[in-house]
């Protein structure tokens, strides 16, 4: 029998060093890493239930009394593999800032103000054609502490998981137009622009509601060196 | 279905304020409190100047005892923990070993835990594997961890055992006094 030892896939990553963003000089691993064909324990993932989800964990204007302030838009979108495969029933999570840029957690001191009718956090499962809904708000770009002005550009965070654990992914959606995408060190950790482009959102008329909300459309591609098998 | 492939949707870090997104369901556990062969995995995740690091994600993923995977294991088995390290950097997971599953080249494994490690300052994740130093036997013949040379590397992928079934795994970024870097895993073809 063989060695388990890999080639390694072409990687759309950025580095874990770049000097730009600081906070990867302490923490970004240096040694190489072992590059294996993945076993079976990475060939398979978790499966979080439909009983998981709440009715409101994908609408995270309505997780509160209230209405919260701020532009109201819709994200949504495929998740798919390599080869184009829907990955159906998956979780997908994410979070975000509010309308002012202020995040909902007991570290965040930029000075702006936090909506009590909007925490941030949502989950969902894909459908079986894999794909994704949110309604929220859009979120504010804001300060950071990486160099003088600093400012992180409008995004989402998001939590994917794949039909292997080897393709689990977090990262971040970003809004199309947004002056401050060219400075900002942690989008440009990815030095080839049209990967960067991957993560950029298109506005979308489709997805748009008449009178109610904004519409975004982000469609996501989960790699790793197994895409799932087409029948089983 | 043709054969071009999509184009890669790239990572991002998970950035510092990822708490009230991710921590839904960070306290589960893998196994109830009692559970026969309960065993607990903790530890801290270490950045390359010794200092904790308090916001960082780690994520497990397991076979049951049996070495069978969601959907295909029984009852309710999701083989799955998140924990969000603590202002010490300090992690902790009740689960159980894992029965052998097979490698890639078709050898059976050691008992071994997948690990994903996000983080401030992480671009992308950092996945590795979780041993057991009580199953040197079985170690002994893993295909993975054959394929290390450095027995300081290999020690960095096995949980040390301890008193009241406690294994001490540590997550150590890069090399600083408290040891040499984990040794990482990327998944290649
Ligand atoms: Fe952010």
């Amino acid at each position: 029998m063989g060695s388990i030892l890999g080639q390694p896939l072409e990687s759309v990553d950025p580095p874990y060093h770049f000097p730009g963003y600081q906070s990867t000089g302490l923490r970004g691993p240096n040694r190489n890493p072992l590059i294996i064909r993945p076993g079976d324990t990475e060939l398979h993932a978790p499966v979080f239930g439909e009983s998981r989800i709440g009715p409101n964990d994908n609408d995270l204007t309505a997780q509160h009394q209230g209405q919260p302030i701020g532009e109201k838009i819709i994200v949504s979108g495929r998740l798919l593999d390599s080869r184009g495969k829907p990955i159906a029933n998956q979780l997908i999570e994410i979070w975000q800032a509010n309308s002012a840029g202020r995040y909902a957690h007991k570290l965040d001191d930029h000075d702006a103000p936090l909506d009590p009718n909007f925490t941030g956090g949502g989950r969902t499962l894909t459908d079986s054609n894999g794909v994704y809904r949110f309604t929220t708000i859009k979120p504010a770009a804001y300060p950071w502490g990486n160099h003088p002005n600093a400012w992180r550009p409008a995004h989402i965070h998001f939590s994917l998981f794949g039909t292997a654990f080897d393709q689990r992914l977090i990262t971040q959606m970003y809004f199309p137009g947004d002056p401050t995408m060219d400075s900002d060190p942690i989008a440009n950790s990815i030095r080839d622009k049209k990967v960067l482009a991957r993560l950029i959102s298109d506005f979308d008329w489709d997805l748009t509601i008449s009178g109610i909300a904004l519409g975004y459309r982000w469609d996501i591609v989960l790699g790793g060196p197994n895409p799932t098998p087409e029948a089983k | 279905m043709s054969n071009s492939e999509l184009k890669v949707t790239p990572s991002q870090t998970i950035g510092p304020f990822f708490r009230f997104g991710m921590d839904w369901i960070a306290t589960e556990q893998l196994v109830e409190e009692g559970h026969p062969n309960a065993i607990v995995v903790h530890g801290v995740v270490y950045d390359g100047g010794g200092n904790p690091v308090p916001d960082a994600m780690i994520e497990v993923f397991q076979a049951d005892e049996n070495g069978k995977f969601p959907p295909e294991c029984a009852g309710s088995w999701s083989g799955f923990a998140r924990r969000l390290t603590d202002d010490n950097g300090g992690y902790e997971i009740r689960t159980i070993k894992p029965g052998a599953v097979v490698a890639a080249n078709g050898e059976l494994q050691a008992p071994h835990i997948a690990v994903v490690v996000f983080a401030r300052g992480l671009l992308k994740p950092a996945f590795s594997r979780i041993y057991f130093s009580d199953e040197a036997e079985a170690n002994s013949k893993d295909p993975l961890l054959n394929v290390i040379d450095d027995p300081k590397a290999k020690n960095t992928l096995i949980a040390v055992s301890e008193s009241g079934g406690k294994y001490r795994f540590d997550v150590r970024l890069q090399d600083s006094d408290l040891g040499p870097e984990t040794q990482f895993i990327q998944f290649g073809v």
